[in-house]
């Protein structure tokens, strides 16, 4: 079942059309990729999606409602959630705080009279944060506050989730018990939508792909296939030709 | 009409003068990101000095013009960006806005020191050419001057346009907007050409001051000055801080609409008609910012911001609210009447500053017009909330409660309109705000029949305000040391109350907003909401502290809720550290007694020693910039006094003697103070060097971190210098085997 879906999105930036008419379908249950060079569109595309940016064109569909038009928080109310390729965590308070934010946003428009810090704990526990949960988040290491965002993120108890290069600046551990973290937030029921420049990740976890270059998707298709495609190789190496 | 042509050309006259000094800001604004709050200032400089160089100093005009408009007023602005704003890359946005405003009240300083505000002969400022020198334009006679501001508005209107668009650095100028780095790559010089934009947009600003002097035709007022360039801020705001056309037109129509105001409103059936036209110009900004578009939301451009504020324990904050109000009562003590009544005005300024602890240090959010707040709260309780006559009236709680719900209102009402904006229009909505309250409400001092009510009614009776001292229950508060510590005690009441709010839910909320207002968002966070709630209940703060300051002196008139105060308080509180309470305290006691004590000390000194006084009436005056220049100091080190202050102290945490024998001299003193032996300044003196030596002995006596470190047999090397600064061990290669992950027996 289609949880989030992008229709024809649109954007320009001046004269610079950072997206052209790009469609990318996320469904429950699964991981989709979003990948492709740099400045390709796949930020952009995000943030669209979360209502950070109003696109010029298309339509964006959440849980069978158009949010196009609604600002982030109301989409956030609906259940989306998402982590920033460029870190945003709130500088003055501690991981544990940065996590449990999460959760007083989503008790206070929820009206329930709840504390955050027990589903915290539990989200701490399920992210392995728990040893570095009283530092400043200033100080710990960008694949961790990676981690920190994705944990802040469930706080909301999304049912779509959209990850921004959640691999970079972690170690290969790091990352595959990352990759073994998605595949079971996926298998309980969430919809994530991955953007990710580590293929190793990407090829392993997701069930779909959808390649863009230069704002419009060129492929789209499960690991396999994507990985053979032409045009994907090109858009990633150069043309044969180009090389010699 | 012919009035009608008459009051047109005034207002084209106004309205261009205007638009120069609009046109400035826009500039600075747009080429450095710094919105130059003291631009108003810098024109009422170049006024003053045009006017000491060419009717005081008797320079021919041509002469006068070039040093001022050609040379002080650009390297004036070249200075400022290249010692003050380009320090300020990187900082928070709070930070950008009271750096500025701190040169906007140095420069005030600095004028009402050279030129005494009270001359015995009001300073004239003649026209251009003279008053007689007219033509006559179908049948209105212009002045020359006039036909001057008007020939200059429309020359820097066209010069704008073609610099900006026909020539190099005025192209390049354009693309430091865009983007600055990309600039740099291109062999660009972003810093340059900010100071080049800095030096344009002073001249401008001196251009505007010189023209709209004498067209007023008043004696020269300082702050007078300050403000009226401060109108242009609402032409700015037309042109979104970004078109020059369209600021030009917003100008106009400013112009325009306030000399219709003085020529068509009946001035004498509508008595309020002069402050109207004054508080045109922001009521123009309110509306403005009405029709403004959201911002994207954006998130923090830097993930490691300069200010950092630790947040103290609930346990460790009861302590020190506890400590504080024993300090109090011992001080109380000994203090001289007239030191209660100050310490007394000072605690009241410091719950003031504790609404903008709870606003700008939690939230982000900046209010510049707080003690316009406290004069609402002050005028709810004068009419509202009094009790009894004569001497036995006092002011009772519900008229407080009643000054925090109406402020609230009024908060949420100023507030609305710029909270979808970015943090710096709702700052320019809160002076516009405090603009408005000081040339129209707090002027409503004649009895006004009400239209449906039939009462007569007056808001600020005879431009005095009496509140007398609160009465809660059977506790009279009208001796002052009692006031005092009933003041000291709800300081330390809201204090711990805004520490608990900042640990609780909500409080984690708003420091997420603060800091990162797209993420919040994203987690379902609405960022109007927030912002409204805790703009509503720091009016309500500020609304009573500002009530409690009315009932310390007893009676105040308008000048005590003067913007320019309510600007210094924020400044203070910065300047102590605004996320912290204890940094209202100190913005509190700076604002309330620190300075007029210095400046006390140093006129006492001149008397004593007459040798010296000259050097000590410099320090008397140098005093009254000092504010300014201690704000101008947050750029270097924006987290404020306090957090310097605990840093400092923390090596006392390893020398118990000194805490020990730093406690004895001053319970000696206090002794001694006590039985008269010595007098309070001397008690103050000993306090302070006592306060300045503790933490110098316990560096010198404590023992020292690294001589603690090398338990863990790393000896205290950082990693990267083992093998360099200390032998290559087996031990140390099985530990760095085990930081990069590598199993021992694997290899």
């Amino acid at each position: 079942m289609v949880l989030l879906e992008a229709r024809d999105v649109t954007v320009r930036f001046g004269g610079k059309a950072a997206l052209s008419q790009t469609s990318i379908d996320v469904e429950r249950g699964m991981i989709t990729g979003l990948i492709g060079p740099n400045g390709a569109g796949k930020t952009t595309l995000f943030n669209v999606v979360c209502g950070l940016l109003t696109p010029q064109g298309g339509h964006v569909v959440l849980d069978g409602s158009d949010v196009t038009r609604a600002p982030p928080h109301r989409r956030a109310r609906l259940g989306l959630a998402r982590t920033f390729q460029r870190l945003e965590l709130f500088t003055s308070l501690t991981v544990r705080d940065n996590i449990r934010v999460g959760g007083d946003i989503r008790n206070h428009w929820s009206r329930r009279r709840a504390d955050s810090s027990d589903e915290a704990e539990r989200i701490i526990e399920l992210t392995g944060l728990g040893p570095i949960a009283d530092r400043e988040v200033s100080e710990i290491p960008t694949g961790r506050a990676r981690v920190v965002e994705l944990a802040r993120a469930l706080m909301t108890r999304p049912s779509v989730l959209l990850l921004d290069e959640p691999a970079a600046g972690q170690t290969e551990r790091e990352t595959e018990e990352f990759g073994a973290l998605l595949r079971r937030l996926a298998a309980d029921g969430l919809a994530v939508c991955l953007v990710e420049h580590d293929m190793t990740l990407v090829m392993d976890v997701c069930e779909t792909i959808n390649v863009l270059d230069y704002g419009r998707t060129i492929a789209a298709g499960p690991p396999a296939q994507v990985r053979n495609d032409p045009a994907v190789i090109e858009a990633y190496l150069g043309t044969p030709e180009g090389v010699g | 009409m012919q009035t009608f042509l008459q009051y047109t050309i005034l207002g084209l006259v106004t309205g261009g003068v205007y638009g120069i000094a609009a046109s400035g800001l826009v500039v600075t604004y747009t080429t450095s990101g710094i919105f130059n709050f003291a631009h108003g200032a810098v024109a009422m400089l170049a006024a003053f000095a045009y006017r000491q160089v060419r009717f005081d100093w008797g320079w021919p005009a041509p002469v006068a013009l070039l040093a001022v408009l050609g040379v002080a007023a650009p390297v004036l602005g070249a200075l400022i960006y290249g010692v003050i704003m380009r320090g300020l890359r990187g900082t928070s946005e709070v930070t950008r806005i009271v750096v500025p405003v701190s040169v906007m009240l140095g420069f005030l300083a600095l004028a009402t020191w050279i030129w005494d505000p009270t001359p015995r002969t009001p300073r004239l400022f003649l026209l251009f050419f003279g008053a007689d020198k007219t033509v006559s334009i179908a049948g209105v006679n212009i002045t020359w001057h006039e036909l001057l501001a008007l020939v200059m508005a429309a020359v820097i209107a066209l010069a704008l346009r073609f610099f900006f668009f026909r020539t190099r650095n005025g192209v390049a100028m354009r693309a430091v907007v865009d983007d600055p780095d990309l600039l740099e790559l291109n062999a660009g010089r972003p810093e340059r050409l900010a100071m080049l934009s800095w030096a344009l947009g002073a001249f401008l600003a001196a251009l505007a001051g010189i023209l709209i002097t004498p067209i007023q035709g008043t004696a020269m007022s300082a702050t007078a000055l300050t403000l009226l360039v401060i109108d242009a801020f609402a032409a700015a705001m037309f042109g979104r801080l970004r078109s020059l056309p369209r600021t030009f037109l917003g100008a106009l129509v400013l112009g325009l609409a306030g000399s219709y105001v003085i020529g068509y409103f009946p001035a004498d059936r509508w008595t309020w008609t002069s402050n109207f036209r004054v508080s045109l110009p922001m009521i123009a900004l309110f509306v403005v910012l009405l029709f403004l578009p959201q911002d994207r939301l954006r998130g923090t451009t830097i993930f490691r911001t300069r200010e950092r504020f630790r947040m103290p324990s609930v346990r460790s904050a009861m302590i020190a609210g506890l400590a504080l109000v024993g300090v109090m009562f011992l001080l109380r003590e000994i203090l001289a009447p007239t030191a209660v009544n100050s310490l007394a005005f000072s605690m009241t300024a410091a719950i003031v500053a504790l609404s903008l602890v709870l606003l700008t240090g939690y939230a982000g959010e900046i209010n510049l017009a707080v003690l316009s707040f406290g004069a609402i709260g002050a005028i709810i309780v004068h009419h509202y909330g009094v009790t009894g006559g004569g001497s036995s009236a006092r002011t009772t709680l519900w008229g407080y409660l009643l000054a925090a719900g109406v402020c609230a209102v009024v908060g949420a009402l100023v507030a609305l309109p710029s909270l979808r904006l970015r943090g710096l229009y709702l700052a320019l909505s809160t002076l516009a705000f405090g603009v408005f309250v000081s040339n129209m409400v707090l002027r409503e001092i004649t009895d006004r029949k009400l239209p449906l009510l039939h009462t007569e009614f007056s808001i600020f009776p005879s431009g005095n305000l009496t509140v007398p001292r609160p009465k809660v229950g059977p506790l009279d508060l009208a001796a002052m040391p009692t006031f005092l510590m009933a003041v000291t005690v709800l300081f330390a009441v809201i204090g711990v109350g805004l520490v608990v709010l900042r640990h609780s839910s909500y409080g984690r909320r708003l420091t997420a907003l603060k800091d990162s207002p797209a993420a919040s968002a994203t987690l379902g966070q609405s960022p109007v909401a927030l912002k409204l709630s805790v703009f509503m209940l720091s009016a309500a703060i500020a609304g009573v502290g500002g009530a409690l300051m009315t009932s310390q002196l007893g009676s105040a008139n308008l000048d005590r809720y003067d913007i320019f105060l309510s600007l210094s308080l924020l400044v203070l509180t910065v300047v102590g550290g605004i996320g912290y309470v204890s940094g209202a305290l100190f913005g509190g006691i700076l604002f309330g007694v620190a300075f007029v004590a210095l400046q006390n000390t140093f006129d006492k000194l001149g008397a004593d020693f007459p040798d010296a006084e000259g050097f000590f009436e410099f320090l008397a005056r140098f005093t009254t910039v000092l504010p300014a220049l201690m704000g101008v100091s947050i750029g270097r080190n924006p987290t404020g006094a306090v957090e310097q202050i605990v840093v400092e102290f923390g090596a006392l945490r390893r020398a118990k003697p000194v805490v020990v024998a730093g406690c004895a001299a001053v319970a000696v003193a206090y002794q001694l103070a006590r039985n008269d032996s010595i007098s309070n300044w001397w008690f103050v003196v000993i306090v302070g060097a006592v306060i300045v030596a503790m933490p110098l002995a316990a560096k010198r006596l404590a023992p020292p971190m690294a001589a603690a470190a090398p338990a863990d047999g790393q000896g205290g090397v950082p990693l990267e210098l083992v093998g360099v600064a200390r032998p290559f061990e087996p031990a140390d290669r099985d530990m760095l085997d085990r930081e990069l992950g590598l199993t021992v027996g694997g290899r």
